[in-house]
């Protein structure tokens, strides 16, 4: 125990530990380490620790920031002395697909994660423990701990921009660099929670709503008709529940701009509206920015609406443009609109890099007004058509078995062990009654998936037992994955048993979106 | 005397012959094709090294480079070194100890058993920590461990070891080698046999044990028949029992082609999981190696006595003759040990479509079995 790197840490992760039944972990309990470097900043003899630019925990001392920044640094170099100039081309095509160069160290008693972003100026690390995970019951599973670190710089940059926008124009701008990452990192870390199988961080998809033709067409041509009405609102993205219905926008953005909103956003607004569920439910409202939309005030300060920066629609620009971000929610529907930001909150000399072009007036109080009042009656019709065919299914029955179910084409995916914090409850579309399944068959996802099941074949399939007699069926078709697991039972003692049980699996409950 | 028989007690069925195990395994590695041919130009070799499936630096924990196994100019060995040296020490201030290090498509493993400190870059994760504790346990084997442990104190920090293990590059490059050849042998640290009549198997490990019981000589403790990189019989003395790692060892010593000689040989020999502390006197002869017959099978006598070759070199004729005068059992063993058939699926009673190779480690032995593939 005395080789925990911060005791405090360790005494606060065993008040505060989640219960042992739950399916997520929360990341501070098992992390050791996390940073931003900027190695180029740290060039000079004696102002090496002037790469670091941000660390966790922040009380670490600046040697070791310094020392376990260097550490990376001299990882990646090293290993860079093994690359054939072929993979080095093909690292180059990835970093596109917005797969980031990476590097991992295992050391007895951790597992690091480095990844490269903007051009390999600047170097992610993360570190956690493999005491305290072992602890929290949490398998280790790299390719996940890549994934989470890249959504980390991911969120970041959706909020901020990119790193270089800050180093680039003025060397000054490094303090204030240092200052949002903190700003960002100081509350994203602490709240990250990630889940206890470590495949569906990898995996990140989204998770879509399942409806019925018809009200698919409803919901399409509410948004259709909001685009016609508004045609300032560029991108936009329409959720129920936790659930999403409809999006347009970035395929690239979708996964961190759903996570903001599941796992951020419409948790918090939950508790507001259960308190006031007695009057006026299916009254809209938008979520953050202003409250009063009766007056014509200027939006600043606290009224004014968050800017996200995303990625246009062609598919090859890397190029980042910043919108203004309006959320809008009525019974259990939210609508997320996206106006093209220029000026407003990013005066700052910042701004000038991504130029935008300065066609659009920025989100003014009459628009919200004139959207809410579009919306207030349509979205509120959709919500409860939506609330009425979910209503009728309410407690589907509940499945002997886990699965994950993604496809990569849509990013829709779909699993027994994913929840969303809060929402959950609201949304058991998918219940099981099975217990989770414990850490070793988690591991040994893992293990199966990188080992045995091929990122790049379209087609695939693989039947592991592990040693407390729970069954794992990976089924690759068509780049679609289903993951099964299947607990311990009298049903499953033979692979024909197995195999048997698998196709009325995919029979019963894949058969619409996965062709076996 | 106790007498192990490897192989269990399957006969082994008639049915296609195989040239060589080893050749006919599929192993999931990089085959190096006609290296001279392919490579023009310098470029083209430094492509062709990246393509090596194992790239294995050994040092000292002071830095100093010991083995490469790669042509890489000494500069940048030398640099190298000294940064596999640095993390590995680095990882130590932390409390820690570094294992792997990877990057998209390679794996790095790293071992520091001091003073010394192992390296392996490879395209494959699959067992290089094992990979490196054979490469230590071989170079215990030349030096044993304490001496190993004592070099660099005596003669300090700076000392190049290369000077003790001066020619046993080959050693530790043939079974760096056999990782590609076997890797399942090391997977487990397992061993495997030659297939081999069970009857002629009893003839050949009754005969060994015999001799060397007859003997009597105090401290001969074990008699090992090797060909092809496999066991044919082992026998050994009640109390004392060795190691599949030590026996790879031994396996990997004799299947040096400098020792093909019909001459004898007495060499010392530690076998860390046995003692490592200690040696043994290992008599190697290839009786069959050179003459008219060729059969490339291997004795092996272990004493733990200096003196005992002359007695061990009786043992060996004793051997050799009864052997050879079985002339029925002799002709199959020649052919066994030539040509030796691999097992057939159809030996574990499936004709089955789907099965198309299989696997078979007994646990207790560490004997490991494997199948021709379909």
């Amino acid at each position: 125990m005395e080789a925990i790197a911060n005791p405090l840490y360790f005494f606060s992760n065993l008040s505060l530990n989640p219960p042992s039944c739950s399916n997520v972990v929360r990341f501070i309990d098992v992390l050791e380490f996390f940073f931003v470097a900027h190695p180029q900043s740290g060039r000079k003899e004696g102002e090496e620790h002037r790469r670091v630019m941000y660390f966790h925990p922040k009380g670490e001392q600046f040697e070791r920031q310094t020392e376990i920044t260097g550490f990376a640094e001299a990882v990646v170099n090293f290993t860079e002395n093994f690359l054939s100039t072929c993979s080095r081309r093909e690292i180059k095509l990835s970093d596109n697909e917005d797969g980031f160069d990476f590097r991992t160290v295992t050391t007895q008693r951790t597992e690091h994660v480095y990844i490269r972003t903007e051009d390999d100026q600047f170097i992610l690390g993360v570190s956690l423990s493999k005491q305290l995970s072992q602890v929290s019951d949490y398998p280790l599973f790299q390719p996940a701990i890549r994934s989470i670190l890249s959504d980390a710089y991911k969120m970041f940059r959706m909020f901020f921009g990119t790193f270089s926008s800050f180093i680039k124009v003025v060397p000054d701008d490094i303090p204030k660099f240092r200052e949002r990452l903190d700003f960002f990192f100081s509350k994203y870390i602490p709240l990250l929670k990630v889940h206890k199988m470590p495949l569906l961080d990898h995996l990140g998809g989204v998770e879509f709503l399942r409806m019925s033709g018809p009200l698919y067409l409803n919901v399409v041509s509410l948004i259709t008709e909001l685009r016609e009405e508004f045609p300032i609102i560029e991108k936009i993205m329409i959720l129920y529940q936790d659930k999403l219905l409809y999006y347009q926008l970035s395929k690239r953005d979708l996964p961190s701009l759903f996570r903001y909103l599941t796992h951020n956003l419409l948790p918090t607004t939950l508790a507001p509206e259960l308190e006031h569920s007695g009057r006026n439910t299916s009254k809209g409202r938008y979520l953050r920015g202003p409250t009063d939309l009766t007056t014509d005030a200027p939006l600043l300060g606290d009224e004014s609406l968050s800017v996200v920066h995303l990625h246009s629609d062609s598919e090859d620009l890397e190029e980042l443009i910043g919108y203004q971000m309006m959320v809008y929610r009525c019974l259990n529907a939210t609508v997320c609109m996206f106006v093209r930001n220029c000026g407003g909150e990013r005066r700052d000399s910042d701004a000038s890099t991504r130029s935008s072009p300065p066609q659009n007036g920025i989100v003014s109080r009459r628009l919200l007004r004139n959207i809410d009042q579009f919306l207030e009656t349509e979205l509120a019709l959709v919500a409860s058509k939506i609330g009425d065919e979910i209503g009728d299914e309410k407690f589907p029955e509940a499945t002997d078995f886990h699965y994950i179910y993604f496809n990569p084409s849509s990013l829709s995916m779909t699993s027994s062990l994913s929840t969303s914090p809060a929402l959950s409850v609201a949304a058991s579309g998918s219940a099981s009654k099975v217990l989770l399944p414990p850490v070793d068959v988690n591991r040994l996802v893992c293990d199966t998936m990188s080992n045995f099941v091929s990122e790049t074949e379209e087609f695939g399939e693989c039947f592991v037992k592990s040693s407390s007699d729970w069954w794992i069926v990976i089924k690759k078709v068509n780049s679609r994955l289903l993951v099964l697991i299947l607990p311990p039972s009298s049903y499953t003692s033979s692979l024909a048993d197995v195999q048997s049980k698998t196709a009325t699996i995919v029979k019963s409950h894949f058969e619409a979106i996965f062709f076996s | 005397m106790e007498v192990e028989v490897p192989g269990g007690s399957e006969a082994v069925g008639g049915g296609g012959t195989d040239t060589g195990s080893e050749s006919s395994f599929k192993v999931s590695q990089v085959e190096i094709e006609d290296v001279e041919e392919n490579l023009k130009n310098a470029e083209a070799i430094f492509e062709h090294l990246e393509q090596l499936p194992f790239q294995v630096f050994i040092l000292s924990e002071f830095g100093k480079p010991i083995f490469v196994n790669n042509d890489r100019n000494e500069g940048e060995v030398v640099s190298l070194a000294a940064l596999i040296c640095a993390f590995v020490s680095r990882c130590q201030s932390w409390g820690d100890s570094l294992m792997t290090m990877t990057s998209q498509d390679n794996h790095i493993q790293f071992l520091h058993k001091s003073p010394l400190i192992f390296c392996v870059v490879s395209k494959y994760p699959e067992q290089l920590d094992q990979q490196l504790e054979v490469l230590f346990e071989q170079i215990c084997s030349i030096l044993s461990k304490s001496q190993l442990e004592n070099v660099y104190k005596k003669k300090g920090d700076n000392y190049d070891l290369r000077k003790l293990l001066r020619g046993t590059d080959r050693l530790i490059d043939s079974s760096i080698s056999s990782w590609r050849a076997s890797p399942i042998n090391l997977v487990d640290s397992s061993i495997s046999a030659i297939p081999m009549n069970p009857s002629d198997r009893e003839f050949l490990s009754s005969t060994m044990a015999s001799s060397m019981g007859a003997a009597k000589l105090d401290g001969a403790l074990f008699g090992i028949m090797i060909a092809k990189r496999q066991i044919a019989a082992i026998v050994r003395f009640k109390k004392y029992v060795i190691h599949p790692r030590d026996l790879n060892i031994l396996i990997n010593l004799v299947s040096d082609t400098t020792l093909q000689t019909d001459a004898q040989n007495w060499v010392p020999i530690c076998l860390p999981r046995f003692n490592d502390t200690g040696f043994f006197y290992a008599y190697i002869s290839y009786p069959w190696c050179n003459k008219e017959q060729d059969v490339p099978a291997c004795l092996v006598l272990l004493s733990v006595k200096r003196d005992h070759f002359d007695g061990l070199k009786e043992v060996r004729h004793q051997i050799v003759t009864k052997l050879e005068n079985n002339s029925k059992f002799f002709t199959n063993f020649s052919q066994a040990v030539k040509t030796p058939n691999l097992y057939q699926i159809s030996q574990i009673g499936s004709n089955s479509e789907s099965l198309w190779s299989f696997l078979y480690l007994n646990h207790s032995s560490r004997q490991v079995c494997m199948s021709a593939s379909k």
